[in-house]
């Protein structure tokens, strides 16, 4: 029973209120892709961004419309988060494999490197999953929670590798690309992080304080997913490093440059 | 649970690594920061005549303290190699957006070097490493010095093109 003015009560009303501001969050941002027509450049994340809105919709009108039972809230949860994972997946291989067809040069060790990565994950991630199984009470939301962990973990893992490999290869992102890739790990990795914990908390399923504490958490870092997404998308479109960059030295020909071109060309012939 | 605990704490840092590399990327390599390579003394290092040589004249610790010191001055070069690569990917990265196609053509052609010599690197600083650990093992650099001096090609040929300045003399 919940009291009147108790720490649990204020901790209900924050997170109602953070939950709806997310929501119309992801709506604001699917709206602006629209707008922006950044859906051409973006297709996939375009889709990610209208799924995110229609189904933190329907999940909160599941919420609060009194036909809907617990059973009902659950099944919308895992629908939206589950949709929501294999669109991610699609979007970081889309990121990188679009990002590798301007460079020829690196683009078998990179999907050769990319399905090793992938490989390892899933074997680290099943590892864990063996290891230290979900300890809630309930078979379905245990066992949620642990594929959820593991599909999260995935994600951190190859959006860790696609960052370290482009900024090994030095190749360059556009600020949006960089930008989605930003806010999904900000996504992928505050989920993987509350899913550990809530794996591990026999009161997962239970309405207890610190449930409400991780939902508050899991909301408050997809808004700032969300706000990071909108951030990039509102902002004009450059290129990292610097697309607007001159010419690093004024065009004089040095003397000593002469020289050498005279003998690499020597060499040529 | 202590498991579960170490993931999330894991799990917290993910968007602060991509923030840092995006923030390396920011600032960008600068010609200043180019180092001649000798390719000659390069190729001398991973001569394995040259192995066979000092291993036939030199006692067998002696040999293996040498062929350490040899390994790491050759993997100094390539991390050297690698590292002005990836400021002429930089630059090249830039000439590519020129309205002159063949200034555009030579830039890609530089930047499809550069990765295939970081590439190169990436594959023979471990064996080089190992070299050490074994110094009897013989050790092979790839096409490390084969794509450094086409590298080095291509930068005096959109040098031609393009104002890069001292950097084919720095090479």
């Amino acid at each position: 029973m919940i009291q009147r003015g108790s720490l649990m009560l204020s901790l209900t009303h924050i997170w109602r209120i953070v939950w709806v501001t997310r929501v119309t969050l992801s709506l604001v941002l699917f709206l602006v892709i629209i707008r922006r027509r950044a859906y051409r450049q973006f297709a996939l994340f375009s889709i990610h961004s209208g799924w995110l809105a229609l189904a933190g919709a329907g999940v909160l009108a599941v919420d609060y419309l009194p036909r809907f039972n617990g059973y009902h809230y659950f099944a919308a949860v895992a629908i939206s988060n589950g949709v929501e994972a294999i669109l991610a997946f699609m979007l970081i291989y889309q990121m990188f494999t679009q990002r590798l067809s301007q460079y020829p040069a690196v683009r078998e060790l990179g999907n050769s490197a990319f399905r090793a990565t992938t490989l390892l994950l899933l074997a680290a991630a099943l590892a864990l999953a063996w290891l230290s199984p979900g300890l809630g009470a309930r078979y379905w939301t245990s066992t949620y929670a642990v594929i959820d962990r593991t599909v999260r973990l995935l994600q951190c893992g190859q959006l860790l590798f696609l960052v370290l490999f482009f900024r090994y290869f030095r190749l360059s992102w556009r600020s949006r690309a960089f930008g989605i890739a930003l806010g999904l790990g900000i996504f992928s990795s505050s989920s993987l992080a509350i899913n550990a914990i809530r794996s591990q908390s026999a009161a997962s399923h239970t309405l207890t304080s610190s449930w409400y504490l991780l939902s508050l958490a899991s909301d408050i870092t997809s808004m700032t997913a969300i706000s990071v997404w909108l951030a990039y998308c509102l902002a004009p479109e450059r290129v990292l490093p610097e697309d607007t960059e001159k010419p690093p030295i004024d065009p004089g020909l040095p003397d000593h440059d002469l020289e050498t071109w005279n003998r690499e060309l020597q060499r040529l012939i | 649970m202590t498991l579960s605990i170490i993931l999330a704490m894991l799990a917290v840092t993910v968007p602060f690594i991509i923030i840092r590399v995006a923030k390396k990327r920011v600032i960008a390599p600068q010609i200043g920061h180019i180092r001649s390579v000798d390719l000659r003394a390069f190729r001398n290092l991973m001569d394995p005549e040259e192995e066979e040589y000092l291993r036939l004249r030199l006692p067998p610790a002696e040999f293996r303290r040498i062929q350490r010191e040899r390994l790491r001055a050759a993997v100094e070069y390539i991390q050297c190699a690698a590292s002005n690569a990836a400021v002429l990917m930089h630059l090249a990265e830039t000439a590519r957006r020129s309205s002159d196609p063949a200034t555009a053509q030579a830039a890609v052609q530089l930047i499809d070097n550069a990765i295939r010599l970081r590439t190169y690197a990436f594959r023979a600083i471990p064996k080089l490493y190992l070299g050490m650990i074994f110094p009897g093992r013989r050790i092979s650099s790839g096409r490390v010095a084969e794509s450094y001096e086409l590298m080095t090609r291509q930068v005096v040929l959109l040098g031609l093109q393009y104002p890069l300045g001292e950097i084919s003399a720095s090479l």
